[in-house]
């Protein structure tokens, strides 16, 4: 089986994928995570110096940690058409983190599926496929970045990460996973992560989030969630059938 | 070689931004939520005292002879202080707002700020884009490549029939320009849409959804130069 390849930058807090069989000669850089840690005081990247390790059967993990605040251990398993990245986070502070969060950054600015525009950004919303220039956007001091709500997580506007943004429109709330269709219309990637908090995208680099939730963790406490990066060649109809029989969603 | 003349656009009053009832229009031809527009709203009466502003984006050529005059450092994409020669003519990217600003200040010049910008772009009827009020895809540097592929910048001046009123060239497509305004104090005002914008709606010169952060080298940046006129 031809697998994804991933190229992890040692010391940073990301990785490469390239040799994806679905985009030939295309190159995604993850910021994983981007950010992390507790909602309301999120250890941004570049400020843990994760090592990291190839295991045996051809993933990749990392650990990374600041003392007295967090540590996390970052599991990344590519596949042919997608890959996956199981983060542990538990929290080392002495408070209780109300929400425990990664922000996990897929950039697809190298690729052929560019959009910088948002054209063929998709979500789901209220049971229907929605293109994001089609929902409301609030227009901040980023105008390039949206943050979106999502199906069974707390109101953007709750979420001290996501108001800081000061971009969240109150009206919609999506599936959680974000897509952007080739401009062939007839291959696509998508981020999907399960528990997940809030959906983000940022023109400026054609980069689409979906943040891995950790909800509630007390002092000591660890939890785990997955985020799926799918590169597949299909409509999107027919990979969000997929996928969701695949993620239970 | 084109020479980057300075035109001067008389003092005045403009039409800047976009009004509630055309952003609705807007959108709805462009299938987008109205909400797309807001950051442009309201069109409104600027007064905007005379300047002179270049007609041209700022080319590879240009930019280079700062960066041999002052050792500024060069664009990511060249070779050492030296464009790529089928680039000459191209305006040049990978520039932020801060580079953009070392190089005005060297060429004795300024950014525009944004209304200038806007208003050397539309003239004072409000027009959507320079030559008019629809869009013609034959008149900018734009992504028109329906598939596969990646279009790029064209050399300055390749697209005569986008002029201005005031004889300025290249305002929508081919690079986004950054403007002397912040949003916030990281983030710069960047105009016109670029090479890589497929939608005629950011096509227009009204429109601001591009601004990013002034330290980000995009290929998709670039910029001209504006001074006052005595």
């Amino acid at each position: 089986m031809v697998r994804i390849r991933v190229e992890a930058a040692q010391g940073q807090m990301a990785a490469a994928l390239s040799e994806v069989p679905a985009f030939p000669g295309d190159r995604f850089v993850l910021g994983f995570p981007e950010a992390i840690g507790d909602a309301a005081r999120a250890v941004w990247y570049g400020d843990i110096k994760p090592q990291w390790r190839q295991t045996d059967d051809g993933a990749w993990e990392s650990t990374g940690e600041m003392p007295g605040e967090l540590r996390y251990h970052l599991l990344i398993t590519p596949y042919e058409d997608y890959v996956d990245a199981v983060t542990t986070l538990t929290n080392c502070s002495d408070r209780v983190w109300r929400q425990g969060m990664a922000f996990n950054c897929f950039n697809c600015g190298s690729s052929v599926l560019r959009d910088n525009e948002c054209m063929r950004h998709w979500v789901r919303v209220k049971g229907e496929f929605r293109r994001l220039v089609e929902l409301h956007r609030v227009f901040s001091e980023r105008p390039t970045v949206q943050l979106y709500n999502v199906e069974g997580a707390p109101p953007g506007a709750e979420i001290p990460f996501v108001a800081n943004f000061k971009a969240t429109p109150a009206d919609v709330i999506a599936e959680g996973w974000m897509a952007i269709v080739a401009p062939d219309g007839r291959r696509l990637a998508a981020t999907v992560s399960k528990p997940v908090l809030f959906l983000f995208q940022n023109m400026e680099y054609s980069c689409i989030h979906s943040a891995p939730s950790f909800g509630t963790l007390r002092p000591g406490q660890t939890a785990k969630a997955l985020t799926r990066l799918y590169f597949v060649r299909s409509s999107l109809k027919a990979w969000y059938e997929r996928m969701r029989g695949e993620m239970d969603i | 070689m084109l020479d980057n003349e300075w035109i001067i656009i008389p003092g005045g009053e403009f039409l800047m931004g976009t009004s509630p009832e055309e952003a609705e229009r807007l959108a709805k031809q462009y299938r987008h939520h109205p909400s797309w527009l807001s950051g442009e709203q309201p069109r409104r009466v600027v007064y905007v005292p005379s300047f002179a502003i270049q007609k041209y984006p700022v080319t590879n050529r240009a930019y280079a002879e700062f960066c041999r005059a002052t050792g500024y450092a060069p664009p990511l994409h060249w070779r050492g202080n030296t464009p790529p020669a089928e680039l000459l003519d191209h305006p040049v990217t990978f520039v932020s707002q801060e580079d953009t600003e070392a190089y005005a200040r060297w060429l004795g010049a300024r950014l525009p700020t944004e209304a200038e910008w806007e208003k050397a772009a539309r003239g004072t009827d409000g027009r959507l884009y320079p030559w008019g009020n629809r869009f013609d895809p034959n008149a900018c540097c734009w992504n028109r490549q329906p598939r596969n592929g990646m279009p790029n910048t064209a050399p300055v001046g390749s697209f005569p029939k986008g002029v201005s009123p005031y004889g300025v060239v290249d305002m929508s497509g081919n690079v986004a320009e950054w403007c002397a305004d912040r949003l916030n104090p990281a983030v710069g005002v960047l105009k016109g849409g670029c090479w890589l914008t497929r939608s005629p709606l950011n096509l227009r010169v009204a429109s601001r959804t591009m601004s990013g952060w002034r330290t980000n080298r995009g290929d998709m940046y670039g910029f001209r130069c504006a001074k006052e006129v005595h």
